[in-house]
C-alpha cells in the first residue's frame, strides 16, 4: 500500500517537473547560422492533414531522408486536422504549458488568423529562412497576406493549390452547369459538409465569384450585413440545388475523404480536392478509370496557398525552421510538383531558380493528362479574406441545414 | 471497523485518481463556461454563454433529437438483447450457444466507427444488399435502392447492432445463475415459456438489464461519430453540434463549447435517471 502511494507521488511530481523548463522564443534568433547549430539532429514533429496518401508517402519518404541526410534531424509526421491541433493548442495555451508537442504546423487562412490571434504560433522568423530569402518573389501578395491576414513573419509558405475537380463522364463546367447536371441525374453529384470540411467550404465560397460576379471585393472590409446582401445569389443557388443532390441533399458527406469514397464506389459522378496531381497519381495506381480526368470550371476555382507555422511551445523550434527552410528549397518543391509525388504548385519564383530546375518543371508540365501551371493560372480565383470564409459556414449552416 | 477502514485505503487511490480527473476537468470546463479563460483574454463572470444556447430552438430541438435516438436506441437493445439471452439459456444446443456466445464477444469489442462501416458496407446505396438485388434483377439500378442508413434509421440501426450484445453479455450471466427450480415448478403448474420469462426471468434480472439500458443511453446520448457520419443536415445530435463548436477556429467559440459540454452533461445526469426509472416500471409492469 504505501509502496503504491510513494509511487503515485513520484509519478505526480514527475508530471509537475514536466512543465518547468521554457523554450526559447525564436525572435531570440538573429543569425541562420545559430538556427542550423541549435537544430541540427533534433526530432520534428509536424502535424499535419493526413488525407492524402500520396502527401504522406512524400513526408514520410523523401523528405524524411533528404533531412536526415542533410542535418540529421529526425522527421515526426502526425496525421491530424487543423481544428483538432488548433483545439489542442488552445487547450495548451489555456493550461499555461510552455512546451508542447508539436514543433510545425501545416496551416492556412482562417487557421492562421485564430492561431495569430491567439497567439498559438510564434514568430516572427521568415527573414532567417535562406530559400525564401534566395529563391521567392517577397512581392507576393500571399508573402504578405494569407487570406487577407497580414503574415508579418509568423508563417513560411510552402505552396500553391487550387480546387480541381475529377469526373469520368461529361463534367459540368462552371456553377450554372453544376446545377443543371444535378437535375438532368439527381443523386449523382454533392459536396463535403460545411462547416468542418475544408474543401467544402472551398467548394461553397468558389461559387461566389461566378454567381455574384464579382471578383476583388472580396479582398476589400465588409460589414456583415454588406457581405449578407451579396451572398444572396450564392445561398438561393445553394438551396435550390440541395434536393437534387446524392439522398436528396438531406445528407451531405462529412468529409473530402468520404466524397471521394463514394466516387470510387460510383455512387456520385464528380469528386474535388485541393491536390492537383493526386487523379493522376489514382489512374496510375489503378484505383480509377483510365478515362477519368481532372479540371477546372471555365469560370474558375479558387487558388490557395498553404503555408508552416511554428507552435508558440514547440520543444525544437530551431530544428522545425531547419525543416521550414528545406520544405521551401526548390529541390523539395520540385520533387512535391511531380504528378506521381502529389502535383502541389510550388511556391517559388521561377525566374529565380536554376536553369536544371525550371528544365524539371517543363518535362512535368509535358506530361500528359496534367493541368500545366498556365492553364491554372488563367483560371484561378483569388483567395477571400479569412473572416468572410467564417462568415459562408455560418450563412451555409443558416440557409441550408435548418 | 478495522476492515472497512481498509477497504477506504485501498479505493483511495483510484478514487484519488477519478476525483482529480473528472473533478479536475469538471471545474475547467464549468469555470470556462462561465467565461472565466484569463490566458485567452476572458475574465469576466457571465451566465450569457448559457442563456445564448437555451435561447437557441435549433439547440433544444437537436438535445431532444439526441435524446429521442439514444432512448429508443436503448429501448430497443434492452428488449432484444433480454430476449434472445432469455432464449440462449433456454437452448440445449451447447455447440451453437458457444458458437452465438463468441460472435457476441466479437460485437462488443468491435468500435462503434467499424460498426457503421459495417452498415455502409452492407446497406448504403453502394453496398452488398443494394448490389445482390440488383443482380437478382429486384431493383433495376443501386439508385432505386433506398437510402437506409442516412438518417435516424441508420444511427438507431448501429446503436442497437452494438447495444444487443453488451445487454446480453450482462443479462446472460444473471439468468444462467437463476435456479432451474423456479422454471421446473412453474412448468408443472402449466406456465408456458413468455410466462417463464415474465414472471421469473424478468423480475430476478431486472435490476441487470435496466443497469445495461442505463449505460448505453448514457454513451449513446453523448457519443457523436456514429451521428457525425450519418446524421441528416437538418435532424443533428446535439454531440454532433458540440464537436463542430469545438472545431471551430474562433476562439470566441470557446466559452460557449464548454457551456454546452455542461448543459449536455446536466441533461445526461436528469435523463439517465429519469430512464431508469421509466424502464424499471415498465419492466416491473410486465412481470406483473
Amino acid at each position: 500500500m504505501k509502496k503504491i502511494i510513494v509511487l503515485l507521488l513520484i509519478v505526480s511530481l514527475f508530471l509537475v517537473s514536466c512543465q518547468t523548463d521554457k523554450v526559447t522564443s525564436i525572435s531570440e534568433y538573429t543569425q541562420w547560422s545559430s538556427v542550423l547549430k541549435d537544430g541540427e539532429d533534433k526530432t520534428v514533429t509536424i502535424l499535419m492533414w493526413g488525407g492524402n496518401e500520396s502527401i504522406n508517402q512524400y513526408m514520410d519518404g523523401f523528405v524524411s531522408d533528404r533531412l536526415d541526410e542533410l542535418y540529421g534531424i529526425t522527421l515526426n509526421r502526425v496525421p491530424m486536422n487543423a481544428p483538432e491541433y488548433l483545439a489542442k493548442l488552445i487547450s495548451e495555451k489555456k493550461s499555461g504549458t510552455e512546451v508542447g508537442t508539436a514543433d510545425l504546423l501545416w496551416i492556412n487562412a482562417e487557421n492562421f488568423r485564430t492561431a495569430k490571434e491567439g497567439l498559438l504560433i510564434d514568430g516572427p522568423y521568415t527573414e532567417l529562412l535562406p530559400n525564401l530569402n534566395t529563391y521567392y518573389d517577397l512581392d507576393a501578395s500571399d508573402l504578405s497576406y494569407d487570406s487577407g491576414v497580414p503574415i508579418e513573419g509568423y508563417e513560411g509558405i510552402w505552396g500553391r493549390a487550387q480546387l480541381v475537380f475529377t469526373a469520368d463522364s461529361e463534367a459540368p463546367m462552371s456553377y450554372n452547369e453544376f446545377l443543371a447536371y444535378a437535375k438532368e441525374n439527381p443523386g449523382r453529384v454533392t459536396y463535403p459538409r460545411l462547416p468542418d470540411d475544408f474543401v467544402g467550404v472551398a467548394f461553397v465560397r468558389n461559387a461566389y465569384y461566378e454567381l455574384t460576379g464579382e471578383r476583388d471585393i472580396f479582398q476589400t472590409e465588409m460589414t456583415k450585413e454588406e457581405f449578407t446582401t451579396l451572398s444572396e445569389p450564392v445561398m438561393s443557388y445553394f438551396k435550390e440545388l440541395s434536393p437534387y443532390l446524392w439522398n436528396e441533399g438531406k445528407a451531405y458527406p462529412s468529409a473530402q475523404a468520404q466524397l471521394d469514397e463514394l466516387f470510387k464506389n460510383g455512387e456520385v459522378d464528380l469528386t474535388m480536392g485541393f491536390e492537383i496531381g493526386k487523379t493522376a497519381g489514382l489512374i496510375a495506381s489503378g484505383v480509377y478509370e483510365p478515362t477519368v480526368k481532372s479540371f477546372v470550371f471555365d469560370t474558375g476555382t479558387i487558388g490557395n496557398s498553404h503555408y508552416l507555422a511554428v507552435p508558440y511551445n514547440a520543444p525544437e523550434k530551431a530544428a522545425a525552421l531547419i525543416v521550414m527552410d528545406f520544405l521551401q528549397s526548390p529541390e523539395a518543391q520540385i520533387e512535391k510538383m511531380k504528378s506521381e509525388v502529389w502535383g502541389d504548385m510550388p511556391a517559388f519564383d521561377v525566374s529565380k531558380v536554376d536553369a536544371s530546375i525550371l528544365d524539371t518543371l517543363k518535362t512535368i508540365e509535358s506530361q500528359p493528362g496534367t493541368l500545366t501551371l498556365e492553364d491554372l493560372t488563367a483560371k484561378r480565383n483569388p483567395e477571400m479574406k479569412a473572416i468572410y470564409i467564417e462568415w459562408i459556414k455560418e450563412l451555409w449552416i443558416e440557409n441550408i441545414a435548418k | 471497523m478495522d476492515r472497512k477502514y481498509r477497504k477506504i485505503v485501498l479505493l483511495l487511490p483510484i478514487s484519488m485518481m477519478y476525483l482529480m480527473l473528472i473533478g479536475g476537468g469538471f471545474y475547467v470546463v464549468l469555470k470556462e463556461s462561465l467565461g472565466i479563460i484569463p490566458n485567452l483574454g476572458f475574465t469576466d463572470l457571465t451566465f450569457t454563454y448559457f442563456s445564448d444556447i437555451l435561447e437557441q430552438d435549433d439547440m433544444m430541438i437537436s438535445m431532444m433529437y439526441s435524446v429521442g435516438i439514444a432512448a429508443i436506441s436503448a429501448i430497443l437493445s434492452m428488449f432484444i438483447g433480454t430476449f434472445i439471452a432469455y432464449r440462449m439459456t433456454q437452448s440445449k444446443h451447447g455447440n451453437m450457444k458457444s458458437l452465438i456466445q463468441h460472435l457476441l464477444r466479437f460485437g462488443m469489442i468491435l468500435p462503434y466507427l467499424y460498426m457503421v462501416f459495417i452498415v455502409m458496407l452492407f446497406f448504403s446505396q453502394s453496398g452488398l444488399v443494394s448490389r445482390l438485388l440488383n443482380v437478382l434483377g429486384l431493383v433495376n439500378n443501386t439508385q432505386s435502392f433506398p437510402n437506409l442508413i442516412y438518417g435516424s434509421m441508420g444511427i438507431v440501426l448501429v446503436y442497437v447492432l452494438k447495444g444487443i450484445p453488451f445487454v446480453i453479455f450482462l443479462v446472460i450471466n444473471v439468468m444462467n445463475k437463476i435456479s432451474r427450480d423456479y422454471e421446473g415448478v412453474a412448468r408443472t403448474l402449466g406456465s408456458n415459456s413468455i410466462q417463464i420469462l415474465k414472471r421469473i426471468y424478468l423480475p430476478l434480472s431486472k435490476d441487470t438489464i435496466v443497469w445495461a439500458g442505463m449505460v448505453l443511453y448514457a454513451y449513446d446520448l453523448g457519443s457523436f461519430e456514429v451521428p457525425y457520419i450519418l446524421s441528416q443536415i437538418k435532424h443533428q445530435s446535439f454531440s454532433v453540434k458540440l464537436y463542430s463548436s469545438y472545431l471551430n477556429p474562433s476562439l470566441s467559440s470557446v466559452p460557449e463549447t464548454m457551456a454546452m459540454t455542461i448543459i449536455l452533461f446536466g441533461v445526461g445526469i436528469v435523463t439517465v435517471a429519469l430512464f431508469a426509472l421509466v424502464t424499471r416500471t415498465l419492466i416491473g409492469r410486465t412481470s406483473r
